[in-house]
């Protein structure tokens, strides 16, 4: 019953090996544990000073921008069921931090940034590639704001039909026309169901 | 009329009354007014009636109900043994009325026990002339024949298997007379009571057809109907069907390929039926009949392991495999070798190309049958270990060493559990390679790549459990082992690489478990050795420190621990070390002491170490003027002494009491060193039960602190302390009936206070006052009108009254039940009764410019409430919760912070009731996600909402508003704040899933 697969024993990476922004940030600024010796609720004195208003002046950068980055998009992407197997594109390392790469606008009048992703697909010969790359452009175009363009392709040498499937990833009608197949829609919303 | 007559005549019209006759009948046997031979006689024309059926069916149920009702001893054993026969000859010539018969005998077998041979005949007369079963329409006559049988079964058993054994015919009717049967209520019976000649009979010759007559019923799908009144269950059945099942190993030839066949079904159900009764089988079968079949049952199970199908398929196989190890680790080696042999081949090919899937199963085999005993834990070692070492040895990709120490780490896993049941297992096989692994693993901790984190937290895992496995590790072993992970512990403080550290930290904890004296000897100086005594301003001992106090949390080193502790801060403040170090020397003790394992005596926390660390720190801070008083030292220094006061008996706490009374009550009499004092007067106050303090002390305690709340410096944080003490007072130690007088008396008098022009530190007073009051619950019309007197005071004052409301509910870690406080069960329920519906009258009706006033106010009540409380009110509560969304002011985040929590359980738990709103909801929800003037977290909070608007409310109600939402969620796509833009992509998913169901309606 496995024979069907493409590849019935891909190699697995493991949850502590995949990049997470919580996994490079700098432990420094978590919260020590004594902290919560002495909780603070708001006082009777001074109303105004409950927690949530003081941890949020504490972080005073409240309004400090938090660019989009490359850790945002893996994080919007590896969560993505595999069609072959249980398992999410991150693990499988169908995506790749590595493979993301975002450009900023070509000139300064334009705002128009772009986000590349390139797919590694588990062999060369992955028929699904296709629909995981669709998957893949399917979740950033509803998840980024506009001003980003998203180009999704399969990562050079990595698959025998790589021209084929760029061509049709790179195709805006083609992907639309995609969209209206039932079938294909069916499985692109499985893949996605597991996305946050 | 006789009584047969009534009976017939009530029988079909009123089954009461027919029941009646049959007790009155019964009662004159027994009054002998009636002879057994005249009730028979009286029968006769109507038991044997030659047209009608139901007649002669009706006039048995009348014997059987008239011998149901008898006492003991009325019928001598010749006139039961004549009714045994009589009834036994009416079967053989007329079926009519069967269940009645059986009935009839199961009465007559409960007033006097049966010979072997009325036994014999009884059964043999059912099988031959009534067989089969089925041929019954009526349930009910089938239940009353089932019984019978089953009884006989079970107080007959001897009687019955010579049956067996003198007739081999017998057997095969017996089987085939319950053929056909389908109501589950015959089949529990049924199932029952083939188990006795399943288990106790010989039935070599007919075990296929017995195992057939069961299994038949294989795999149970049965639904008990929606009102069922027997309450059968289909797990029910399937338990006693799987009872069967194993009963016998002469099934095995039948039940395994059988079973393994079923196990290819793609219904899950069936497949976890399949599972759970192979695991039976393993149990209930003869070892020498398993060994038959444990290599198919191998093949056919690890399948399941392998590519994991439903996780729960996957643990229940994997009982199943450490079921059947376990079953040969009790009797021979042999078996066991042959069943081990395919599965070590087997796995030791899945190591060579780890980590993947199938080696993740791999080790989760290998746990699962090592768990199983010591026996084959051994094997299993010898089997495996050299391969894995030497593939670990051969190889230089980390990835594929770590998956081959994760495989490690479950065997090594199953040897710690195997000596948490039965200490002093052999651990020869693990030794032999328990050196070559540490080598590894402390290489792997040393010297491997910091971002390797899976690979180094596996090799940390490996480690702890090594130490923990007894007799593993040499002494040294163990010492390097501890060295290393204390030593990660103290040297990684740098950034990234996941949480190895807080893993390293419970790491040396566990191992403190196992060796609790290396922990003391080598880490603990490590420890003390970084820890300086006077550190420089900058230096960050906070990392060490907190690692250090997590250690308490094993009792064997926690005295050490506490101890260093307590002399390293003596040594600090003696050397005049920062305070910021010498108050994190002072917050471990704290958490050593609350999070940590103390010794306690009868469930309490020792009192001498009351006198060893409270007492000092207490006698220090009374020698010191208030100049030299650091706020926050005492605080914490308050804490501790509350944390060890708190539980000790009021004898101890007396004594403690009277001993500090005076220099704390003439501290008091000055103003600027009781200001000083508040933070640790507050914790040691609220250690103290109630009975300790004399009540002439606390009234002037009380003035004394209502005298500083009242006229203090503005220092809003000493001012709050004092106000928290208020309320601690007038909950704990204040008497309910004097109440209001001790309060006039101390000029804190709740309607003194808010009287005229009242100043912000009158109010807060009356807040605390009011606070102390309403959770006491025992003062509660004082407690209500105090309450209603704060509510009036909304329609005159500004918005910073109406902030404090939401001080009256919040949590205070002073006013606890530990603390000796008195909290009423229903206080939260009672606020809620008294405001809630007065502020949304007032709402309603006020005028706009206080109208804010009592939304903030009810927001602030709302805001601490469980929504329990709320709910009855939700309906009133939704139009001042909308309008609170309105308020635009930077300082009212807060309330609106809070609305929206409300309305986020509002739309979990009761959609319902806010539909009809949806419209300005959505609107209201869109508004809120917005930034700069709404914070991060309302619009996080907004879009969280929102996210549940299309899955909680109906279809109709939400797509109108589909486009607008979506377009206007674009913006929140690209907020400031990550957090938030995670929100959205998250609500514009749930509102674009809306678009699948249109096309499926087109």
């Amino acid at each position: 019953m496995e024979a069907d697969k493409d590849n019935a024993n891909p190699t697995i990476i493991n949850p502590s090996d995949l990049p997470s922004r919580r996994r490079s940030a700098p432990t420094a600024k978590r919260p020590g544990i004594f902290d919560a010796l002495a909780p603070a609720y708001p006082s009777l004195a001074d109303p105004l000073s409950s927690p949530e208003a003081s941890s949020d002046s504490a972080s005073s950068s409240d309004e400090e921008r938090e660019e989009i980055d490359e850790q945002e998009v893996y994080d919007l992407i590896s969560t993505i069921s595999d069609p072959e197997h249980p398992l999410s594109l991150g693990s499988l390392g169908v995506v790749k931090l590595d493979d993301i790469l975002i450009l900023p606008p070509t000139s300064p009048r334009s705002r128009i940034s772009t986000v590349r992703v390139l797919i590694t697909p588990t062999t060369s010969a992955c028929s699904l590639t296709t629909v995981i790359g669709l998957g893949v452009k399917v979740r950033l175009v509803n998840a980024l704001p506009p001003r980003f363009r998203v180009d999704v392709r399969i990562k050079e040498g990595t698959s025998r039909t790589a021209d084929e499937v760029n061509k049709q990833l790179g195709d805006k009608e083609r992907v639309a026309a995609a969209m209206e197949n039932r079938s294909l829609v069916n499985v692109v919303n499985t893949m996605l169901a597991t996305c946050e | 009329m006789s009584d047969i007559e009534l009976y017939l005549f009530e029988a079909d019209k009123n089954k009461m009354e027919a029941q009646r006759v049959a007790t009155q009948s019964a009662g004159r046997l027994e009054a002998k007014t009636l002879k057994l031979i005249d009730l028979i006689t009286s029968l006769e024309p109507y038991i044997n009636d030659k047209d009608d059926g139901s007649i002669r069916a009706k006039s048995v149920t009348y014997l059987a109900d008239v011998l149901s009702s008898l006492p003991p001893r009325v019928l001598s054993g010749q006139e039961r043994r004549l009714l045994c026969d009589f009834i036994l000859g009416r079967i053989e010539g007329d079926a009519e009325g069967i269940g009645a018969s059986a009935r009839a005998l199961i009465a007559l077998e409960g007033l006097g026990k049966w010979d072997a041979d009325t036994v014999q005949k009884v059964l043999r007369t059912f099988i031959d002339n009534t067989h089969p079963l089925r041929q019954f329409k009526l349930q009910t006559e089938r239940y009353a024949l089932v019984q019978l049988i089953d009884l006989l079964l079970a107080k007959y058993r001897d009687a019955l298997r010579q049956l067996h054994e003198s007739d081999h015919e017998f057997m095969t009717g017996f089987i085939s007379y319950f053929e056909g049967e389908k109501d589950p209520r015959n089949l529990m019976i049924i199932f029952s009571l083939l188990q006795v000649p399943m288990t106790e009979w010989d039935i070599h010759a007919c075990a296929q057809d017995l195992f057939d007559s069961v299994f038949n019923y294989f795999p149970i799908t049965f639904k008990p109907p929606p009102d069922d009144p027997y309450g059968i269950t289909a797990q029910d059945l399937k338990d006693r069907l799987r009872d069967c099942i194993a009963a016998n190993s002469d099934f095995a030839p039948y039940a395994f390929p059988q079973l393994l066949d079923k196990l290819d079904s793609t219904s899950m159900n069936t497949k976890r039926d399949v599972l759970h009764t192979i695991q039976a089988c393993v149990l209930g079968y003869e070892a020498k009949t398993i060994n038959l079949y444990s290599v198919t049952l191998w093949d056919a199970l690890k399948f399941e392991i392998l590519n994991v199908q439903e996780e729960d398929l996957a643990l229940e196989s994997l009982k199943a495999l450490g079921l059947i190890a376990a079953k040969f680790a009790e009797t021979a080696e042999g078996p066991l070798n042959a069943y081990l042999r395919p599965v070590i081949k087997e796995c030791n090919e899945h190591l060579e190309d780890a980590p993947t899937k199938q080696s993740e199963a791999t080790g989760r085999i290998l746990h699962a049958l090592a768990v199983s005993g010591p026996a084959v834990a051994d094997k299993i070692s010898k089997g495996v270990l050299p391969v894995l070492f030497s593939l670990y040895n051969g190889s230089q990709s980390i990835t594929k060493r770590r998956g081959l120490l994760d495989v490690f780490n479950h065997i090594v896993a199953a040897y710690v559990e195997l000596d948490e049941l039965q200490p002093n297992t052999n651990t020869e096989a693990l030794q032999a390679y328990a050196n070559d692994a540490l080598e590894a693993m402390i290489r792997a901790l040393v010297n491997a790549p910091k971002a390797e984190v899976s690979f180094r937290l596996a090799s940390l895992k490996g480690l702890t459990q090594l130490v923990s496995t007894r007799n593993a590790l040499s002494e040294k072993e163990g010492e390097r082992a501890v060295d290393t992970i204390t030593d990660m512990v103290l040297h990684e403080q740098f950034e990234g690489h996941g949480d190895i550290r807080a893993q390293a930290i419970k790491a040396l904890t566990d191992v403190a478990h196992s060796i609790p004296l290396v922990v003391r000897d080598r880490s603990v100086p490590a420890f003390m050795v970084e820890l300086l005594d006077n550190p420089s301003e900058g230096s960050v001992l906070a990392p060490v420190l907190e690692a250090f106090a997590q250690l308490s949390t094993e009792r064997q080193i926690f005295d050490t621990i506490a101890l260093r502790l307590k002399n390293k801060y003596g040594v600090a403040r003696h050397q005049g070390a920062p305070q910021q170090y010498q108050r994190s020397l002072l917050l471990a003790l704290l958490y050593a002491f609350t999070f940590g394992a103390p010794m306690r005596e009868d469930g309490i926390i020792r009192s001498a170490y009351y006198t060893e660390y409270a007492e000092p720190l207490l006698t220090d801070i009374a020698s010191r003027p208030a100049a030299e008083q650091d706020h926050s030292t005492l605080d914490i220094v308050g804490r501790i002494v509350n944390v060890l006061l708190r539980p000790q008996g009021v004898h101890f706490q007396s004594t403690v009491y009277n001993k500090n009374l005076q220099w704390l009550s003439s501290a008091g009499k000055d103003e600027m060193l009781a200001m000083a004092l508040a933070p640790f007067t507050l914790q040691y106050y609220a250690g103290m039960k109630a009975e300790v303090a004399d009540a002439e002390d606390i009234v002037s305690v009380l003035k004394a602190q209502a005298h500083l709340a009242l006229h203090a410096s503005s220092d809003p944080v000493g001012v709050s302390t004092v106000l928290r003490h208020l309320s601690l007072l007038v909950n704990k130690f204040i008497n309910p009936k004097t109440m209001q007088a001790t309060l006039e008396a101390s000029g804190i008098e709740v309607g003194v206070l808010l009287s005229a022009t009242a100043s912000s530190q009158a109010i807060g007073a009356a807040f605390a006052v009011v606070k102390g009051l309403l959770i006491q619950g025992k003062s509660g019309a004082l407690a209500t009108r105090y309450l209603q007197a704060l509510l009036d005071i909304l329609a005159s004052e500004g918005k910073d009254v109406a902030r404090h409301f939401a001080t009256l509910l919040a949590p205070d870690d002073i006013l606890s039940k530990e603390n000796h406080c008195l909290v009423s069960g229903l206080y939260k329920q009672k606020i809620f009764n008294q405001s809630v519906p007065f502020m949304i009258d007032a709402v309603r009706t006020a005028d706009a410019s206080i109208k804010p006033n009592y939304l903030i106010a009810l927001s602030g009540i709302l805001r601490w409430l469980p929504y329990s409380v709320i709910e009855p009110s939700l309906k009133s509560l939704i139009a001042p919760l909308l309008q609170t969304l309105d308020l635009n002011e930077p300082a009212e985040q807060e309330v609106k912070a809070s609305a929206l929590i409300i309305f986020e359980s509002l739309l979990m738990h009761d959609p319902t009731i806010v539909a009809e709103h949806t419209a300005s909801l959505v609107t209201r929800l869109l508004n809120s996600t917005a930034g700069p003037a709404n914070k991060a977290d309302v619009r996080a909070k907004a879009l969280q909402c929102l996210a549940l608007a299309p899955r909680q409310l109906k279809r109709e109600a939400v797509v109108p508003y589909r486009r607008q939402v979506v377009k206007r969620l674009q913006a929140c796509l690209d907020d400031t704040k990550r957090s938030v833009r995670t929100e959205a992509v998250k609500c514009r998913t749930a509102w674009l899933g809306l678009d699948e169901g249109n096309e499926d309606e087109e």
